[in-house]
């Protein structure tokens, strides 16, 4: 599979290292139920079969967190951006 | 000899001798190792898989499931080759497989005898009981009588490596499809490869004698390989299988050196090609496919369309005499070009009641005697000598020694399966055609399931037109030549169902017709279950010939269609692919890359004994004259730091540089323990967690200047808290202003311990001052220089409890500062100790290490619950405070020695209490890291238990189940060595 | 594996000399003696690309060579660059020019740079590194892995390429090199 990497280019999946979920955010760790948001932040993630925001290292090029939307189905992307920024957007 | 007077792809003037079994042949140029057999009247090759029946070739390229052989010998020997992908070399050596005591006479023949008894599932179904028997008899005896060829048992000599090739239209065939698209595609000025599994290019029409452009097929490749090769643009790959489509990348095998005795010097046997291409045309072809009927694995029994290849590309008459058995037209192409070419054709044989009046005529010219609506129901001979054939109720004996069958053809549909894709059941064609293909590849020709030769040459040339203009260039399709289509025309037959004999459905796996009947009756009707049950489609050939007809007569015995019934998935590799070509480089000692320490070659010098840790390579000890084991080596060594100094490289320490205005801030978030408040010129111990609150990694991380810190990680975990780090920083918290960066190839880092450890170090620093007490205190982090003007960073740190420094220079210094040290301490008695040493004085005075930050365990856990800040927050601390991980009854970190200061600890060792039983239920810890100390005296070990510290001085059980000990051991504190820490300041 | 290389210990970078095949089209390697430093912008990339106007360098945030006097940026990451010189002084030298908006991070004991030419040397990368580099321009870079080996490389004009890569992995990278030249032959200038 190849990733467009935003800084790098196309470059094949292996250089990446996949986190998963890129939906999940950290949550307030001074909020009254923090606790039960972080046990949801670090365990449950979702694994749709279709479309998909991820986010991948790209370990062996440029280091950045890249969030991906890819189809888990058929391996399509069809996005991809600097992952902080994504959160932003 | 059954070589043909002329004609032939086959280059005459070039003799290529072999031997096959021992004996001596002779063939050319241009055969392969089938064809040259065939040409020296060799039927007999091979004995099947589970019945040792005698087997000859049946097909003629990568789908044949017989002619099966060990190529080569010694360190090269290869088994289960086929034989007509083997092409002929000088000093070609081969042997039949699966055999004893020879090919001609094989004493396990007698499994044929006792085949009513070996039916699907025999082995599964008889040798199930005693159960005992399976492991100790059944199994090693049936593996003996079956199995195929036999693999080398030394190292493999020659290379393989692997390669990336980009393109923009990749075109895989080269057929009359193949080689249209591949033209198509390079005049529009696409990168194209075109790749071929043959030795030589060109398809079917090698072995076809259909005109194009009133000129021989083979003028036609000639003349189209031509203009390719002049186009800078276009890279023709032959020997070269695409055997996958992966994601966005097609695989493929090219065999570089197989058709060599040895490859050529410096040259590898195959590569693994990674070929990304924008668009693919996959032009593979079809393959001809068996009849089912009694006794249709006899020797001389072959498929149509490769005796047509072997008459007209090879020039061998497979046999004296043949027949030819179908349900189409396309094989009577094959009797006619085998009757011009001089063979005798018998009988020819068609299942339908009428053909063509042309093709009725074009045999009656020959003189050829036809019988419509008949079947051959057995054969007899150890290899082919008759035949017996009904029709209209009457039944007659042939004597023939050879027969070509045919069922149809089954496109080459493989590839196109690869993404998940079904193929689809074409009832008017009695084949599976492509279904939905991977992204970005178009199917042309017989592959497609259009075999007329104008239907090949016009589709490959609009596919290949149609790949490149996706591909972003102008394209138009070539006009198509001038050429005249065969007779195509089929009527779906698969099975003489009242034969004599056993009946083949599979040639490799010895599946008979019954056993598809018998797993029916059994319930196994799903193909899948098929497949798995009577084994048929898998080895080699994957079934490429038995497929469709065993799916036809499940499909019959259910009732239902084979559209309805389906097809087993097609998974990669198309071929079988040899292992090392996967490995490429990366074997033996190249494994993996090995990273080398910056003092290695002075370590290599001083004798060291070497281990790998992760990737690295490091001075395990040193050994000296006289020490006969390492523990000797490595007690000196140990001694040598408590009693005066000693010398190791720790630049395998991971080492991240930060900077920037909010590093403070962001390591407080980052460890459970504060460090923005750190004075400048000093270092901390710093634990940090993963989100989930159990230890990732600790360290030390001194601040250099104001805004300037360096970071230590474990050797092992230095990536993957560099990702860590990145994720934190890019994701997490962007508003961060720090830049990191790993510095771990930077700076060599080379620890001096030990009483004598500041008088040595004083040699080579160039200002004394700066590494005394007061200007470095325990803890403290300098930057100075050493060496007359090498920038160094000095750190009082001690992993191993003595006083002691690690000093980082340039990692290009710090072979000249290991041996400055070596030198300036000679009069000293300097050691340089390893890697063993350190674990062993770690373990002594109860640092934590790999084996403890396993990833189970909390900060809480190891001892460190009191460095832990309450005041903010930093990653892992909500979930550290899960009541699992705080619970008192925790196995937490402690030391145990054995009651009997004789008796040795094993790490992996559980602790039980006195007169537990050794059940889960009674298990209390487990020890993670154990030594002998020389220091000490005795064995000692770190680990943990149950309630952890409380449980100090209790007397409990280390139990080693694998190594057979039970061992009495009291619970300690894990600080067994100078548990105060006073020599650090010494 | 080479025959050369069988004997070869893990611990001893190949020695300088010619290998494997003795042809004419071999490629040349050779090793360059050049000062590195990791140079990281912080939030203010703009800035820092302002500031590297001093060194008369019009640098590019991206994977690309910026040249400029006495030095050359490698864009190995989004405000991140390898920064080469062959002149003194140039952590000194970036730190002056660049702080507080950009830091600098001495690399120079740490990286090999290498540089290879030849008419083979487009099938020896092929078979090292998993890119198009038939599709790269003169400066055109990339950071990438070849045999499972950490490196920055980029073209350098129509016919040299160059890699740096950490000092650990230089004799496994030489074994991986040499292995992939052996066909068409390897000098090893050292």
């Amino acid at each position: 599979m190849l990733i467009p990497c935003p800084y790098c280019g196309v470059r094949d999946a292996q250089e990446f290292s996949y986190r998963g979920d890129a939906m999940p955010v950290r949550p307030d760790p001074a909020a009254p139920d923090a606790e039960e948001k972080f046990h949801d932040y670090v365990y449950l993630r979702d694994n749709p079969a279709g479309a998909f925001k991820e986010i991948w290292h790209h370990s062996a090029g440029c280091r950045r967190w890249v969030e991906v939307e890819r189809d888990t189905l058929t391996h399509e992307i069809k996005a991809t951006r600097f992952s902080a920024e994504g959160r932003r957007a | 000899m059954s070589r043909l007077d002329k004609g032939g792809l086959i280059d005459r003037a070039q003799t290529r001798r072999f031997t096959f079994d021992g004996e001596y042949f002779e063939g050319f140029q241009g055969d392969t190792l089938a064809s040259a057999l065939l040409a020296n009247n060799v039927k007999l090759v091979g004995r099947s898989f589970k019945y040792h029946r005698p087997r000859g070739i049946v097909g003629g390229a990568t789908e044949e499931p017989n002619g099966l052989v060990e190529l080569r010998s010694g360190a090269r020997r290869e088994p289960n080759t086929r034989m007509t992908t083997t092409e002929l070399y000088d000093g070609l050596e081969a042997f039949s497989q699966n055999r004893w005591p020879s090919l001609d006479f094989d004493v396990l023949a007698i499994n044929g005898l006792l085949s009513p008894f070996f039916g699907a599932a025999f082995y599964y179904k008889t040798f199930m009981w005693p159960k005992a028997a399976w492991e100790k008899f059944y199994e090693p005896a049936i593996r003996r009588a079956a199995g195929l060829g036999r693999a080398a048992l030394e190292a493999d000599p020659d290379a393989y490596e692997k390669s990336n090739a980009f393109c923009d239209v990749l075109v895989i065939g080269s057929g009359p499809a193949g080689l249209s698209a591949a033209l198509a595609a390079g005049r529009s000025g696409a990168r194209v490869i075109l790749a071929e599994e043959d030795f030589e290019f060109g398809g079917r029409l090698l072995s076809e004698r259909t005109p194009i452009n009133d000129a021989a097929p083979t003028e036609f490749v000639a003349k189209t390989l031509a203009e390719l090769r002049a186009l800078p643009n276009v890279r023709l790959m032959r020997r070269t299988s695409v055997v996958a489509i992966y994601d966005d990348c097609y695989a493929a095998v090219e065999r570089v050196g197989d058709h060599l005795r040895t490859p050529e010097k410096y040259k590898p046997r195959q590569i693994l090609w990674r070929i990304a291409a924008k668009r693919a045309v996959l032009a593979a072809g079809a393959l001809d496919r068996p009849i089912v009927f009694g006794g249709n694995d006899r020797p001389g029994v072959m498929l149509a369309a490769p005796v047509q290849s072997y008459v007209n590309r090879f020039a061998v008459a497979p046999a004296q005499r043949m027949a030819v058995f179908a349900n189409n037209d396309a094989a009577w192409t094959t009797a006619f070009d085998a009757h011009d070419s001089g063979a005798e054709i018998a009988m020819l044989i068609d299942t339908r009641d009428a053909v063509a009046p042309a093709l009725a005529e074009a045999a009656q010219k020959r003189n050829l005697r036809v019988i419509l609506g008949g079947e051959v129901f057995a054969t007899k001979g150890k290899c082919l000598e008759s035949i017996e054939i009904r029709a209209n109720g009457h039944t007659e004996r042939l004597a023939v020694d050879g027969l070509a069958m045919s069922s149809g053809f089954s496109p080459n549909v493989a590839l196109t399966c690869h993404h998940g894709g079904k193929p689809v059941w074409d009832e008017s064609l009695a084949a599976f055609v492509p279904g939905k293909c991977p992204p970005g590849l178009h199917v042309a020709g017989a592959a497609a399931g259009a075999y007329a030769l104008s239907d090949c040459l016009a589709q490959g040339a609009a596919k290949g037109a149609l790949a490149a203009t996706e591909a972003g260039f102008q394209a138009t399709a070539p006009d198509t030549p001038k050429t005249h289509d065969t007779p195509r025309a089929l009527k779906t037959f698969w099975h003489v169902e009242a034969s004599k004999g056993m009946a083949f459905v599979d040639f490799q796996n010895d599946v008979c017709a019954k056993d598809i009947v018998l797993a029916h009756q059994e319930g196994f009707v799903s193909v899948e279950h098929l497949k798995r049950y009577t084994t048929m489609g898998m080895a080699t050939d994957q079934g490429k010939l038995s497929n469709v007809p065993g799916l036809a007569i499940m499909a019959k015995q259910r009732g239902k269609t084979i559209a309805e019934t389906g097809t087993t998935m097609f998974r990669p590799p198309w071929s079988p692919v040899t292992l090392g070509a996967f490995a490429g480089h990366h074997r033996g000692k190249d494994f993996r890359p090995a990273r080398l320490t910056p003092t290695h070659a002075l370590a290599e010098e001083l004798g060291a004994v070497f281990t790998e840790a992760g990737p690295w390579l490091r001075a395990a000890y040193f050994p000296r004259q006289g020490e006969t084991d390492w523990k000797q080596s490595v007690d000196r060594e140990v001694r040598a730091v408590r009693e005066n100094v000693g010398v190791i490289d720790v630049s395998t320490f991971g080492k991240i540089e930060l900077q920037g205005p909010d590093v403070g801030k962001f390591l407080d978030r980052i460890y459970i323990n504060t460090f923005s408040t750190l004075p400048v010129g000093k270092a901390r111990y710093g634990v940090m967690l993963r989100e989930d609150g159990f230890v990732m990694d600790d360290g030390t991380t001194a601040r250099l200047s104001e805004d300037r810190w360096i970071m230590t990680t474990t050797t092992a975990n230095a990536a993957k808290v560099s990702q860590h780090l990145d994720f934190c920083l890019q994701v997490l918290w962007p508003d961060l202003d720090v830049r990191a960066v790993s510095v771990s190839e930077q700076w060599g880092q080379i620890a001096v311990a030990g009483p004598r450890s500041r008088g040595l170090i004083a040699q080579i620093v160039d200002d004394p001052a700066a590494i005394s007490n007061d200007s470095l205190p325990y803890m403290g982090a300098v930057e100075t220089s050493v060496l007359g003007g090498v920038k160094a960073r000095i750190f009082r740190l001690s992993f191993s409890g003595e006083l002691g420094f690690e000093i980082a220079v340039p990692a290009h210094e710090a072979e000249q500062l290991a041996r400055k040290l070596l030198e300036t301490g000679a009069e000293w008695d300097v050691t340089f100790y390893g890697l063993e040493a350190l674990a062993v004085m770690r373990i002594e005075k109860g640092h934590v290490s790999g084996p403890e930050l396993n990833g189970q365990t909390s900060a809480a856990d190891l001892g460190f619950g009191r460095m832990a800040s309450t005041k903010k927050d930093y990653i892992g601390a909500v979930m550290a405070r899960r009541p699992a991980l705080t619970d008192p009854e925790r196995m937490g970190f402690v030391g145990f020695k054995p009651v009997n200061p004789k008796e040795v600890l094993r790490a992996g060792a559980h602790v039980l209490a006195q007169g537990a039983a050794a059940t889960t239920a009674n298990d209390l810890g487990y020890l993670t890291s154990a030594t002998v100390s020389p220091t000490l005296g005795g064995a000692i070990a770190l680990g943990f238990i149950k309630g952890g510290a409380a449980r100090i001085g209790e007397i409990v059980r280390a139990w080693d189940g694998v190594r057979g000990t039970d061992i009495p051991v009291e619970i300690c504190a894990p600080a067994f060595y100078d548990p105060k820490g006073e020599r650090l300041h010494g | 594996m080479a025959d050369f290389l069988a004997a070869l210990p893990l611990g001893k970078p190949l020695p300088a000399g010619l290998y494997g095949a003795q042809n004419f089209e071999r490629v040349a390697l050779c090793r360059l003696p050049v000062d590195a430093c990791a140079l990281v912008a912080g939030r203010d990339v703009a800035a820092v690309i302002e500031k590297a106007k001093v060194l008369g360098v019009d640098l590019c945030d991206g994977p690309r060579r910026s040249g400029g006097d006495d030095c050359a940026l490698i864009g190995t990451g989004p405000g991140r660059w390898l920064v080469l010189s062959s002149a003194s002084g140039l952590a000194a030298r970036l730190e002056a020019a660049f702080a507080p908006e950009a830091s600098t991070f001495e690399q120079g004991g740490g990286l090999v740079v290498l540089e290879a030419s030849g008419p083979t040397l487009p099938a020896v990368l092929a078979k090292l590194v998993p890119l198009d580099l038939a599709t790269f321009a003169d400066d055109d870079a990339a950071t990438v892995t070849a045999a499972h080996i950490n490196l920055t490389l980029w073209r350098h004009d129509a016919t040299h390429w160059r890699f740096a890569l950490g000092r650990s992995y230089f004799a496994a990278f030489l074994r991986a090199f040499a292995c992939a030249a052996a066909e068409y032959g390897l000098d090893w200038a050292g």
